[in-house]
């Protein structure tokens, strides 16, 4: 075998880093919430209706943030206005779609949305941009900045580290959105940003991975076939 | 003034509240003007966003509905122009914009043809290009406006804009592979990923018949630009009189087949009942059609929401569009209530099918006050803008009158 003791070494501790740090992470998303309750239920001697509600609502808006951003940003529910009932089939259909939330936190999302954002309250004034204006690592640059990188060597690191969240072929998975194709890959800065300090659910891989395997990674993921969903259908 | 039922005539907001901010105060005054349209079908502006939109109008800018995926309506002063500046033009992902390289970018097609084909992009600009002018409107443009409220973002007038598209037409190329003759339908597929497995893919599909129309291209330019990627580029459909659900992006290969495409966004989404029916009933599966040809519509781009005018004479101006034929007539009132006069604004441009006319109307305000200015455009089809568009689940196809609240000192 070709790998010297000391790459393996590496790769053991690695692996172990990477499933500390995701084991770190699983209570938060996989942890049995609360049961649903009655605001008389949840009220305990020493918290005053107030403070229940304001409990719950930090809840809500933590399951909110931990499931729901993965795929998109706040404004695609701020800026919505809905009826209780809307507001359930909303996220019945997110749960539908791959969004990881819980039987209790379903229903406290969606009574915390129904509240704060009733079908009556006024929309939310929105902002306004320059299209040049706009950096984000949604919009696909016009050309890659060329990196050098072992694909092979990458696709080996994914494996290990990524492919528990983001799926074995890079389309994503329940934990991590799709990378394959997408337009994050191609922001060398961002990407780099988001594997060294994490992103909400994900870890931070900055000291589990050298630069290069954080290269080595990338040029794995920017040489997927580019017809991903084509082949997928 | 329009007739506001007396609660809302009641309401506190349309009250100048002595040394309040005015623009925050007409804002609020545009929502009460607009908002008696609740009666009928509502409209749902709220102060701060009129006020907001009039601002965008001034900086020609784009207001922000989402960035992640981005979602971009444009200021409708913005929509002045016969053609719209690419980078002012709204801009709607399902699912974030895919990586693109138009240099490898390849697009085949398969199914049921007597050749499957892959095509370069190289390979597209070298087939004789088809130019064409084209209005691109977002089925829920407009989706702000009705009541009772519905799920999906809320758009209000921008979220439509004309381009001069320029590519293959797309029958030319299935020609080219050879449509086997029980074919009925042309799927396509992009290069957009979703963000989970468990997410559908924005897959469509358009009738065979329409996808061999000489109207139908794989656009590669917008405006004389290379197709910008927001926009769908290198490669996405045109579908001239048609909503944009169906001028699919990121073509990165067609499927022709006996059936619609399948998948959540062809068999549920994107479909409207034949027969509107009212909320809380739903309507039967076998009455819903998906969203093709846009309904007659019109659009004033000058005076802005919310504008301050100086008494004199004014140009009332705009653009009107409709899905099958063309635009004939625009009026505009300027008065209130149901006898409010109409007047017929002078129509500019051709009349072609799947694109704009612009309108222009001189007015001068018999006194200072406040004004709301309405517009309606009648089709070649005999199809004229209601005043409130039946409600749908999903609130697509709106196309009630035209409202701007102004005010003349």
């Amino acid at each position: 075998m070709k790998f010297p003791i000391a790459a393996a070494l590496i790769a053991v501790v690695l692996v172990l880093a990477g499933l500390g740090a995701w084991w770190m992470m699983v209570p938060e998303v996989v942890e049995a919430p609360a049961e649903p309750r009655e605001p008389e239920a949840v009220a305990v001697a020493d918290r005053t209706e107030e403070e229940d509600v304001a409990h719950r609502d930090l809840m809500a808006k933590k399951a909110l943030e931990a499931s729901c951003l993965v795929c998109h940003e706040m404004r695609m529910i701020t800026g919505l206005r809905l009826t209780p009932a809307q507001w359930t089939a909303e996220v019945d259909k997110m749960v539908n779609w791959g969004a990881v939330v819980s039987e209790g936190d379903r229903r406290l999302i969606a009574d915390y949305l129904a509240r704060t954002q009733p079908v009556d309250a006024p929309p939310p004034a929105p902002e306004l941009i320059a299209l040049a204006s706009v950096e984000s690592p949604e919009i696909p640059p016009g050309d890659e900045d060329p990196i050098e990188g072992d694909a092979a060597e990458g696709e080996k690191l994914y494996m290990t580290l990524c492919s528990a969240c983001h799926g074995p072929t890079g389309m994503g998975g329940e934990l991590g959105p799709s990378l394959a194709n997408r337009a994050i890959i191609g922001h060398t800065a961002a990407y780099n940003e988001i594997v060294q300090k994490g992103l909400r659910r994900m870890p931070p891989f900055g000291e589990v991975l050298k630069p290069q395997q954080q290269r080595d990674i990338l040029v794995w993921l920017r040489g997927l076939p580019r017809d991903a969903v084509a082949a997928a259908l | 003034m329009v007739s506001v039922p007396e609660d809302r005539r009641a309401d506190d907001s349309a009250r100048p509240p002595a040394g309040s901010d005015r623009r925050e105060f007409l804002g609020r005054a545009v929502g009460a003007c607009l908002g008696a349209g609740a009666v009928a079908g509502g409209l749902f502006h709220g102060g701060p966003a009129a006020a907001q939109e009039a601002d965008g109008e001034k900086a020609g800018r784009l207001i922000v509905r989402t960035l992640r995926p981005v979602n971009l309506e444009s200021a409708p002063a913005t929509l002045d122009s016969f053609l719209t500046p690419n980078d002012e033009f709204f801009i709607r992902s399902h699912h974030g914009a895919p990586t693109v390289n138009a240099e490898t970018w390849e697009i085949s097609v398969e199914g049921l043809v007597d050749r499957p084909l892959k095509w370069s992009i190289k390979d597209l600009e070298a087939m004789e290009p088809t130019t064409r002018s084209g209005v691109l409107q977002c089925a829920g443009n407009g989706r702000a406006n009705f009541s009772p409220k519905v799920p999906g973002l809320l758009w209000q007038r921008g979220a439509v804009g004309q381009a001069e598209w320029a590519g293959i037409q797309l029958g030319r190329l299935l020609e080219e592979a050879g449509v086997k003759p029980e074919a009925a339908h042309v799927h396509f597929i992009g290069g957009d990923v979703p963000p989970t497995p468990k997410t559908p893919a924005f897959v469509r599909s358009i009738p065979i018949d329409r996808a061999r129309h000489d109207d139908t291209l794989i656009a590669l330019k917008m405006n004389g630009e290379p197709l910008p990627v927001l926009h769908g580029g290198p490669a996405r459909i045109v579908v001239p009189g048609w909503a944009a659900n169906n001028w699919s992006k990121w073509i990165r290969k067609l499927v022709v087949s006996t059936e619609e495409a399948p998948g959540v966004y062809m068999q549920s989404g994107y479909r409207i009942p034949r027969t509107p029916v009212p909320p809380g009933v739903d309507p039967d599966p076998k009455d819903l059609v998906p969203v093709t040809w846009m309904n007659v519509k019109s659009l004033i781009t000058s005076p802005g929401l919310d504008a301050q005018l100086k008494r004199g004479p004014i140009e009332i101006r705009g653009v009107a569009w409709t899905g099958e034929g063309h635009v004939v007539k625009v009026e505009v009132s300027t008065g209130a209530g149901p006898d409010a006069e109409w007047r017929e604004a002078e129509l500019e441009d051709e009349p072609r099918q799947g694109s704009w006319r612009r309108f222009k109307l001189a007015w001068e305000p018999p006194a200072p006050g406040e004004y709301v200015l309405r517009a309606r455009a009648t089709d070649s089809e005999g199809q004229v803008q209601p005043e409130t568009s039946p409600w749908n689940k999903s609130g697509y196809l709106w196309n009630g009158y035209d409202q701007v609240a102004c005010r003349v000192s």
